[in-house]
């Protein structure tokens, strides 16, 4: 079956199980990521997501990939915890260099995992899904305003680089940070004038801080619920192994 | 009956800056009205003491009853569409934003999915239900704005400025969807052409007072009240 005709819940569900119990996995047991990434390749494969555009997102772990490598550069080592990079000549904690690997592996695996049902489904039936499953509807709105809004905030963004690169050059660094640091407050200052108009006209159609929404979807079926406990219960066999 | 009666309104905003002064109206029922004036006259202002979004000073009722008497009331019967459809369109979805008024009013699914059809077939939108307000065009925008007060079976349409922004052809056609509401309307504007087409009162609003309230066509043709109140080209001299 495509992966697009399963129900995103199920999909949601197996995602969840897996970044829970591989991030709950001691980087020390590295043989279980192996099968970890094994797993994942396969739902990749069949989700005929494409490669290149899961490689992108994974620059999303790099801030937190080079935080720790920065950390690991920096931090000097004890005498008992030291270790030589080879090839390089430095000295490192090993602690760190764990944490680091920890990192990696576990980041890349979120990140691929976390990808499927975005790249699958539209965000809107992400959100259905996600209130059918009982997430409070509040946080599901939430993640509804921030999905409508995140795309008008970036033209906003954009339409001011435009104008400050229609003014004139760029000159010294310390004038650029400046102006950054205004366009960046004058665009926080325009999303909460948004927010203000955006709840008046919340209120001008009823609402009275109770968040009601369309009843999502059926039910899960017995199959499906079936597939997330096989999922599952595979992911626990391969941690506790 | 009228659709708006509004006495001795006054409304000062937190700042201190006045908003309105003392402005008494009234709008009756099936009347399409036009309020113009310069920027900051107050008409934004007064147009959202209309379903009880703001509560100054005077006393505001639609079709009879006091607006902050029954809010929920006033916010079904008073469809305020905003100016810029950005701010009116705040759901993922085009359905799930004209859901959005019905399912607070409390209506059964059943009734939301057959009224949020019949709004959008009303404004010539049928089948964008799972459209993002963000792919939409200015013009698409503006009449989803229209259908997610639409959707709420509203006796009086009260449009914000809302020919801003279209083309002319958009403007035209937008024009003509206005026209073809049955409700009560009162809008906003400072687009004179869309005034003389659609509406057969004017109210002039300056500096949150009220200084003129007539038929359109006399209205419309006093150029020195027009150009007193920045409406016209000064007279020469």
């Amino acid at each position: 079956m495509p992966a697009e005709r399963v129900d995103p819940r199920v999909v949601l569900l197996c995602v969840l199980a897996f970044v829970t119990i591989q991030a709950a996995t001691p980087i020390e047991e590295w043989p279980r990521f192996v099968g970890y990434g094994a797993l994942l390749l396969a739902a990749v494969l069949w989700s005929r997501v494409s490669v290149a555009w899961l490689l992108k997102r994974l620059c999303l772990a790099l801030p937190f990939l080079i935080a720790v490598a920065t950390s690991a550069l920096v931090v000097r080592p004890s005498a008992e915890t030291a270790v030589r990079l080879p090839g390089l000549g430095v000295e490192v904690s090993a602690p760190l260099l764990v944490l680091l690997g920890s990192v990696a592996a576990k980041a890349t695996l979120s990140i691929i995992a976390l990808s499927l049902p975005v790249t699958l489904w539209d965000f809107p039936t992400l959100l259905r899904a996600l209130q059918s499953l009982r997430v409070p509807r509040l946080f599901v709105m939430l993640m509804g305003f921030m999905w409508r809004y995140v795309y008008l905030l970036g033209d906003e963004a954009r339409r001011m680089v435009q104008a400050r690169e229609a003014r004139g050059s760029w000159g010294a660094l310390a004038r650029r940070v400046r102006v950054t640091g205004a366009m960046t407050g004058s665009l926080f200052l325009r999303g909460y004038e948004r927010a203000e108009r955006v709840g008046q006209a919340m209120v001008a159609r009823g609402y009275d801080g109770r968040v009601r929404l369309m009843a999502p979807l059926r039910r899960l079926r017995v199959g499906e619920a079936a597939g997330v406990v096989v999922v599952a219960a595979a992911l626990c066999a391969m941690r506790l192994a | 009956m009228n659709a708006v009666d509004v006495e001795d309104l006054s409304y000062t905003y937190p700042d201190g800056t006045p908003g309105l002064r003392g402005v008494s109206l009234a709008i009756p029922e099936g009347a399409c009205a036009a309020m113009v004036g310069p920027n900051g006259a107050g008409k934004s202002t007064l147009l959202l003491h209309l379903n009880g979004l703001l509560n100054g000073n005077g006393q505001v009722s639609v079709f009879g009853r006091a607006v902050h008497e029954d809010l929920r009331a006033a916010r079904q019967m008073v469809g305020l569409v905003f100016q810029n459809p950005e701010d009116q369109l705040f759901m993922p979805t085009v359905f799930d934003d004209v859901a959005f008024g019905p399912l607070n009013l409390g209506w059964p699914e059943e009734r939301v999915r057959e009224e949020v059809a019949r709004a959008l077939g009303a404004v010539g939108l049928e089948g964008y239900e799972s459209r993002s307000p963000h792919h939409l065009s200015l013009g698409e925008k503006k009449r989803a704005s229209i259908a997610t007060v639409l959707v709420m079976d509203c006796r009086l349409m009260v449009l914000d400025e809302p020919t801003t922004g279209l083309d002319p052809r958009g403007r035209w056609q937008f024009i003509e969807l206005i026209r073809g509401l049955d409700q009560t309307k009162i809008i906003a504007t400072h687009d004179l052409d869309l005034v003389r087409e659609l509406c057969d009162t004017v109210v002039i609003l300056d500096e949150g007072r009220l200084v003129a309230h007539g038929p359109t066509t006399e209205i419309l043709a006093d150029h020195k009240l027009l150009a007193e109140h920045g409406l016209a080209r000064p007279a020469d001299g």
